[in-house]
């Protein structure tokens, strides 16, 4: 009958697709074939088993996957990589992977077990699963076993291998980036003009936003001028003025017992200094909906006061003389009345990975970590934040530079990509002479001083269960009850509340695997 | 008679009126974008909304244009689209065709298993162990097989054809033509708004793809234009989720974001109108009388 | 139409002698048809079925490190776990309010645009406003969202602006929960609507002028014709496009909320899809879960998919089966 036909066709069909799915099920749990030559990411390592005592003195080939930090990937001829390349002695492939996807493409590189042989991994503001997991299963060569070894890794901050370490040991080779990251940017010649100077705590800046907001510092009868620019995110809000109120970065350890940073009594004083900023106007009512590049365009002109990253300040600057000639910023840390230490990020951007299977012979790894060495000095250095004398900067002294309209043009295209390669930031960089906002704080910060003073956020290399199940739920939770406590939405008792659910969601739990994480660990 | 003519008279003022403020309301915003590419920073900043350019500049299309990744992204992705859309209309329309033909043995489980895709799918990750295990890696392959047949096209290409009266085929048949004979011949011309449309389909969704080229392309001199536009619309600052973004990015203005939608959207608007041909009235129906 | 689908339905009916004789001969009269199917079948099998096996992570703590093989099988656990989630209610609701407001708001309007384009007389009046509507489609969500920013901010935005000078209040539509569901709706009708008539002008080419020179010859109005004419040559394709829109009933499309959400507007904001990237991209690859979430919205747009072409074939229509 027509029915039977049907239903025995039917199973043969479906038996053949089970067959099908398990062939291929079976092909992806074990490593598939490295894929065809074409591609630069997996192109494996060529030195004939060569001891590294032998004089082989051919390029040595890296594949590397990174993140593209710029628009358009750098050109394959571009001057600065061949000169890394030239004094690394080596032949980077690099495959640059726009930032739209990176997280599923490394997700999905791990998962296809096709390793390039430097792979970078980001990290937000925590360790993430998939690296943890990564870590675990021993994918990875240690890079911890190997940095002593090395002049330029050997004496890294202590704090920032911490932050950058999984379990205790260092895996990946991490980008090191400035720790004190936050600056409060303000218009000097609107401070000047109404009398102010760098606010020293923050009834000065209260008194600047006053005056920033009612008495007219751009001089045009118009009340069209703003106090604070705010965006939708108080990551660097909440941290600067935490500073002040001597709050923690997130958690917080007092007396040996680990807290969440809002438990501390003042964290609720702080919430109703930033309600009072909403509530007079002081700060950009509609800041719960602005874009960062909003806030951006803000500070170019109508606002006086922004909290922000602080290499990033001159994102608004030439937008402002544009409409402003005259105009400039002043920055500041923190609070120069401040009794607490400024607060540091994890000190790191990213780290990078050798997988085993893209790397097999220890050999061949050490020449990548020679290559981090060589990454990490102070030449290579200014060459990559920099670029070539002449072309993109011209010396003016011992330690600094200038750099011309021309040059910027030709350094955005040729050197600013390779911020994504640049592994160390830090005092050794040439200072540009000619930034305009440049002051007595910045080169403070570029010269170090904060380096003692710096309070990190202790949570960074604690591991969690409950973090790794639900840590960015809980996370949203705190962080929306402070927005809506700012606007108005809940009261006093709300916020309670909303840490009550907080604790009542895994808060609790997640709290007591973090104190045992750090009695470990100390 | 006048009663009659005046009210049609009316209802077609209305209509159009109507018509009208819809358009309005849908080309502010594309006003918009298309203007704030033709300004300068500055004055997009101090402006409430932008509808006109103002302070001329060409400076976002020149920074567009200052490399060769743009051109050479459209270059990809016109090769990409053209070629990809013809592929996709075939398969498809032979596939639809065939199973057009109810008295077709086993054509109700190829039904059953398309409709199943259509809610179903394997998901990322899975879809890309399997497809680079296909050699798909680093190939613009990837771009246009792995969505080769959308299984919505496909069902609806299908009941499309279905209503083709049955005479014509059968006519054909009489005449001793084979089915593909039929197809190409005979079922084609007569569904060419059909196949207009889903052609525009097709090609709007290889156009638009940028997710899977950087998931599946390692080289970057093979990405279709959309992954540039997405990366600078991405370093302009979007909403959401900017606390997970690295801090070592260099932010274009907003100017340039502007352009580089239109610029890479242009092409695509503009095949449109040439379509429209297709969507005559009465298009299918010289055949059945003649 | 449904003259020979009844006659088709009454033949079936009859006792049906012995076929397998004549259904090799059957294969064998449509071998042309076999071929012709050939490139597309073997897509599906390669590009749609075979990976399906990584439905299967659903049931699993998936690893990526250990792979499909290496992870460890827990059952069912991550369906119990989702659907006990605290946020599982909250989901829901949102998810299907929107869905329904989409389905009843939405989904006429392309129908409504497509008929009264097809109703107006001057044929360039028409393509020009049929070009125009179709270009908001091509604005991906991140440029859209923006634009809806500027616009609606109760901080200088011109619509806002606007509402304040005739009544002196402001409208926070970007933050009060009140708004959300009519913005996204709103967004969607905007984009979609002039794409969306595409398809019924493609069905409405297909009718034959001379049925409407006849109407007009018997005295039929415009009205008229609409009802006995228009609307019986598209409802085919309405009931086709409505039945495949169900397949996707709680899908609401990620990009677009996510970024229209915010600390204010979350309770009624966040839906399945924009819960299933905060639980799996970047650091926090949960993937097992969000396959598992997403296998429970496949699932349950193909029920209503068979339901739905039920009902379909039930009222006279082919349905899509």
């Amino acid at each position: 009958m027509f029915r039977n036909f049907s239903a025995k066709l039917f199973s043969v069909l479906l038996a053949a697709l089970i067959a099908l799915f398990a062939l291929s099920a079976c092909s992806a749990g074990s490593a598939p074939a490295p894929s065809d030559g074409s591609g630069a990411a997996s192109e494996s390592v060529s030195t004939d088993g060569a001891e590294p005592a032998e004089a082989d003195d051919s390029p040595f080939e890296i594949s590397i996957m990174t993140r593209m930090g710029t628009a358009e990937a750098p050109l394959p001829n571009n001057p600065v990589i061949t000169e890394i390349e030239r004094i690394s002695n080596t032949k980077l492939n690099i495959e640059w992977v726009p930032a739209a996807a990176y997280s599923e493409k490394i997700n999905a590189t791990i998962a296809s077990n096709d390793y390039p042989m430097v792979m970078m991994l980001e990290n937000g503001n925590k360790r993430g699963t998939v690296e943890v997991d990564a870590v675990r299963a021993g994918v990875f060569w240690k890079v911890g076993d190997y940095m002593p070894n090395f002049d330029n890794l050997k004496d890294l901050d202590p704090g920032t291998i911490n932050n950058a370490s999984i379990d205790g040991e260092l895996w990946g080779m991490f980008r090191t980036r400035p720790i004190v990251r936050n600056g409060g940017y303000y218009r000097s010649d609107w401070a000047e003009k109404l009398g102010f100077g760098d606010p020293k705590n923050l009834d000065e800046l209260t008194a600047m936003l006053r005056a920033f907001v009612n008495d007219d510092p751009d001089g045009n009868g118009i009340a069209d001028t703003g106090g604070l620019a705010q965006e939708q995110s108080f990551d660097t809000l909440v941290p600067m003025l935490a500073q002040w109120y001597g709050i923690g970065q997130e958690w917080e350890i007092v007396d040996g017992i680990v807290r969440p940073a809002f438990e501390n009594p003042e964290y609720i004083n702080m919430l109703k200094y930033i309600k009072m900023l909403y509530d007079e106007g002081l700060m950009n009512r509609d800041f719960a909906t602005t874009e960062a590049t909003k806030r951006d365009e803000m500070m170019a002109g109508d606002y006086g006061v922004a909290l922000v990253s602080i290499d990033k300040g001159d994102l608004s600057l030439v937008p402002l003389q544009q409409r402003y000639p005259d105009a400039n910023f002043n920055v500041i840390v923190n609070f120069a009345d401040s009794p607490h230490p400024v607060h540091g990020r994890s000190g790191f951007d990213g780290l990078y990975y050798s997988a085993k299977k893209a790397v097999p012979e220890e050999a061949d790894f050490l020449r990548i970590m020679n290559w981090y060495n060589v990454m990490y000095s102070t030449e290579v250095n200014n060459l990559v934040y920099r670029g070539f004398e002449g072309e993109h900067y011209t010396k003016t002294g011992e330690d600094a530079v200038s750099i011309s309209d021309e040059q910027n043009a030709k350094y955005i295209l040729e050197v600013n990509p390779m911020e994504q390669l640049a592994m160390r930031f830090t005092k050794n960089i040439y200072k540009v002479d000619n930034l305009p906002y440049y002051n007595a704080q910045v080169e403070a910060f570029f010269a170090g001083k904060y380096t003692g003073q710096v309070d990190a956020n202790p949570a960074f290399s604690w591991d969690s269960e409950t973090f790794n199940e639900k840590g960015k739920d809980l996370e949203t939770i705190y962080k929306d009850a402070r927005i809506k406590f700012v606007t108005g939405v809940i009261d006093e008792a709300g916020w309670n509340s909303e840490i009550e659910r907080y604790r009542a969601s895994g808060g609790t739990e997640m709290i007591a695997e973090y104190q045992a994480a750090y009695e470990a660990l100390k | 008679m006048g009663n009659k003519s005046l009210s049609a008279k009316l209802s077609q003022a209305v209509l159009i009126a109507v018509l009208f403020a819809v358009s309005v309301v849908m080309i502010i915003p594309i006003l918009h974008v298309v203007a704030s590419s033709f300004s300068s920073q500055a004055a997009l900043i101090q402006s409430k909304f932008l509808l006109f350019p103002t302070d001329f500049s060409l400076d976002a299309y020149k920074y567009v244009f200052s490399t060769s990744t743009f051109m050479d992204g459209m270059k990809i992705s016109l090769l990409i689209t053209v070629a990809g859309t013809a592929l996709k209309m075939l398969v498809t329309l032979m596939l639809a065709y065939a199973l057009a033909h109810k008295d077709m043995p086993g054509r109700k489980i190829i039904n059953y298993a398309v409709l199943i895709t259509l809610v179903f799918s394997a998901g990322m990750i899975p879809n890309f162990i399997t497809f680079t295990s296909y050699g798909l890696k680093n190939s613009l392959w990837a771009l246009i097989l792995p969505a080769l047949i959308d299984p919505f096209n496909l069902i609806v290409i299908r009941s499309f054809i279905q209503e083709i009266p049955a005479e014509i085929e059968e006519s054909a048949k009489i005449d001793g033509a084979n089915d593909a004979r039929i197809l190409f011949s005979i079922i084609v011309p007569l569904s060419m708004a059909t196949i207009a449309t889903f052609s525009l389909f097709y090609a709007v969704v290889i156009w638009n793809s940028y997710f899977d080229a950087i998931l599946y392309i390692n080289e970057a001199k093979k990405f279709p234009v959309q992954v540039l536009l997405r990366q600078i619309i991405l370093l302009s600052g979007s909403l959401g989720d900017s606390s997970g973004m690295g801090l070592d990015f260099y932010v274009p203005p907003r100017t340039v974001r502007m352009a580089v939608i239109t610029a890479a959207t242009a092409p695509i608007l503009v095949v449109y109108p040439f379509l429209q041909k297709y969507f005559a009235k009465g298009v299918m129906l010289g055949s059945v009388k003649g | 139409m449904s003259q020979t689908r009844a006659k088709e339905r009454l033949a079936s009916m009859l006792p049906q002698p012995p076929r397998i004789g004549s259904l090799w001969k059957r294969i064998a009269a449509n071998k042309w048809l076999y071929l012709l199917a050939l490139p597309g079948v073997l897509y599906f099998v390669l590009f749609r079925y075979t990976p399906m096996w990584g439905l299967l992570i659903a049931f699993q703590k998936y690893n990526a490190a250990l792979g499909f093989l290496g992870s460890e099988w827990i059952g069912l656990k991550n369906f119990t776990d989702f659907f006990s989630s605290p946020d599982f209610t909250n989901l829901f609701r949102n998810t299907f309010i929107l869905a329904i407001y989409n389905l009843f708001f939405f989904f006429p309007l392309p129908i409504v645009l497509a008929l009264m384009l097809n109703s107006v007389r001057s044929y360039r009046y028409k393509r020009i406003v049929q070009t125009v509507t179709y270009m908001p489609h091509f604005l991906s969500w991140v440029i859209i969202a923006s634009i809806c920013q500027v616009m609606f901010t109760t901080e200088g935005g011109i619509i806002n602006d606007i509402i304040f000078a005739l009544s002196g209040k402001k409208l926070d539509f970007l933050t009060n929960p009140r708004f959300f569901r009519g913005m996204i709706t709103g967004q969607v009708i905007w984009r979609e609507t002039g794409w969306g008539t595409i398809i019924f002008l493609a069905a409405l080419s297909g009718v034959d002028p001379q049925l409407y020179d006849a109407a007009h010859v018997d005295g039929a109005n415009g009205w008229q014709r609409l009802w006995s004419i228009t609307l019986p040559a598209i409802f085919g394709t309405i009931i086709t496009m409505l039945i495949l829109r169900l397949g996707h009933f709680l899908d609401t499309g990620f990009s677009q909320i996510f970024l229209m959400v915010n600390p204010l507007n979350r309770d009624v904001g966040e839906v399945f899809d924009t819960y299933i990237y905060r639980q799996g991209i970047k650091e926090y690859s949960k993937l097992s879960y969000t396959t598992a979430v997403g296998m429970f919205k496949s699932v349950v747009g193909l029920a209503l998919v068979f339901c739905a072409d039920r009902i379909a074939k039930k009222s006279g229509s082919s349905g899509i089966l």
